[in-house]
Order: structure tokens, then C-alpha cells, then sequence
């Protein structure tokens, strides 16, 4: 009896490990697609409303998606914490913050960056350029990310419980 | 003969979910992950039926006396 609830706890563990994995494989591609969305809400404040930097951005947090709220309104609040911040530095902060709590992969992030470093520093032109340039990168991002997961959802959702009852019947 | 009869009950598991893993690696794009699945669980097997070739040895060499 003991041993048939180790065998059960065994299975669920690594069953849900891989599951874990699984979703960790389909949250990127949406994170990916909501970042986009939100950027072209940034860049339509910037360009047809003209809207300063922070309140741009608290704006962007208050609409986008409940994924990617966290970044726009930690940058936002990163502006209103400290006068004189400039709005990389800002920017950076919030991606720190950001970062570990999502799936994203490290080449995500230095598109991020490389858009932060070129916010609010020039005219409305360029910003948009750097910006449209940004969502280029995303939605190439965003095709991997989808092809790498409708390979790798189905593989580890099945792999968690498969490793979990191979364990089970090597040490039963 | 019982503990036997259990052995080949778990070979055969291990069999079913080592086919069962090759082919969802092999559906992945993952043929060399495939074939490290299914050399691990050879050797699994093997581990467990050379235990029993050595006991089988042993019996032998006590019935005609080959000490």
C-alpha cells in the first residue's frame, strides 16, 4: 500500500514537471505577441497623441495585456520613484525586474534592451523606427517560439509521465 | 518462481513505455534522444536478466559440483 502511494506521488511529481515544461513552451510565444501589441500601443501614443514618456507608458500598462503589465508599469513607476532617471535607465530596471518571472529566452531580452537604450533619447521619428524595428525582431522571435513549441508542448506533457512510470518500474 | 514471472512483467513495461518514448521523440524531431532511451532501457533489462543468468551459473556449478 505504502509503496503503491510512492508509486502514485512518483508519477504525479514528474508528471507535473513535465507539464510544467509544457506551459513554460506555450507562454512564450503569447508573451512574445502581447510585448508586439503593446509596443504598437507605445508607438501610437508616441506618434498620434504625443504623449510624454512615463504617462506613455503608464497608459500602455493600463491596456495591454496582463502578461506584459508588469514591465510597462514598473518602468512607469520607475519614473515617477526617481526625478532625473533617464528613460533607459528606467527601462532597464523594469526589464531586471521583469525578466525572471517570464518564460522569454536571453535574445528576447536583448531586444528589449537594445529598444530600451534608444527610448525617449531623440525625436518622434526615430523612436518610432527603433520601436518598429523592435516588433520586426519580436515577430521573428514569435515564429520560432511558435514552431519550438508545437514541437515541444505534446513531447513533455507526454515525457514528465513516461519518465515518471519508467522510475517506478526500475526501483518497484 | 513468482519473483521470476514479476521480472518479465516489468521487462515487458519498460518495453512498452520505451517503444511509447521513441516514437513521441521520434514525432518531435528527436532521433538521437530516441535512440539513448532505448540503450538505456536495454541496459535496464540487462541489468536485471544478468542477475538472473549469474544465479542460474551459481546452480549449475553447485549441481555438478565445478568447484
Amino acid at each position: 500500500m505504502l509503496k503503491l502511494m510512492g508509486a502514485a506521488m512518483v508519477v504525479a511529481a514528474s508528471g507535473l514537471g513535465g507539464l510544467a515544461v509544457a506551459a513554460n513552451y506555450s507562454r512564450r510565444p503569447r508573451e512574445l505577441k502581447a510585448l508586439r501589441s503593446a509596443l504598437q500601443m507605445l508607438e501610437t501614443e508616441v506618434v498620434y497623441s504625443a504623449t510624454p514618456l512615463p504617462e506613455a507608458l503608464a497608459r500602455v500598462a493600463g491596456k495591454c495585456d496582463r502578461l506584459v503589465e508588469p514591465l510597462f508599469s514598473r518602468a512607469a513607476a520607475e519614473f515617477a520613484a526617481s526625478t532625473g532617471i533617464t528613460a533607459a535607465d528606467a527601462w532597464e530596471k523594469a526589464l531586471v525586474h521583469y525578466y525572471p518571472g517570464t518564460a522569454l529566452k536571453p535574445q528576447d531580452l536583448s531586444i528589449l534592451r537594445s529598444l530600451g537604450s534608444s527610448l525617449g533619447r531623440s525625436d518622434r521619428e526615430d523612436q518610432v523606427k527603433h520601436l518598429h524595428l523592435a516588433m520586426e525582431q519580436l515577430k521573428t522571435a514569435t515564429a520560432g517560439a511558435e514552431e519550438e513549441a508545437a514541437r515541444n508542448i505534446k513531447l513533455w506533457s507526454y515525457l514528465g509521465f513516461l519518465g515518471g512510470l519508467i522510475t517506478v518500474l526500475v526501483i518497484y | 518462481m513468482g519473483s521470476s514471472i514479476d521480472l518479465i512483467f516489468k521487462i515487458a513495461g519498460v518495453g512498452i513505455l520505451v517503444a511509447v518514448l521513441n516514437a513521441i521523440l521520434k514525432h518531435a524531431g528527436k532521433e538521437e534522444q530516441g535512440h539513448i532511451v532505448t540503450l538505456a532501457g536495454l541496459a535496464i533489462v540487462f541489468m536485471w536478466v544478468i542477475q538472473l543468468l549469474a544465479t542460474l551459473f551459481e546452480q549449475v556449478k553447485s549441481v555438478f559440483r565445478l568447484f
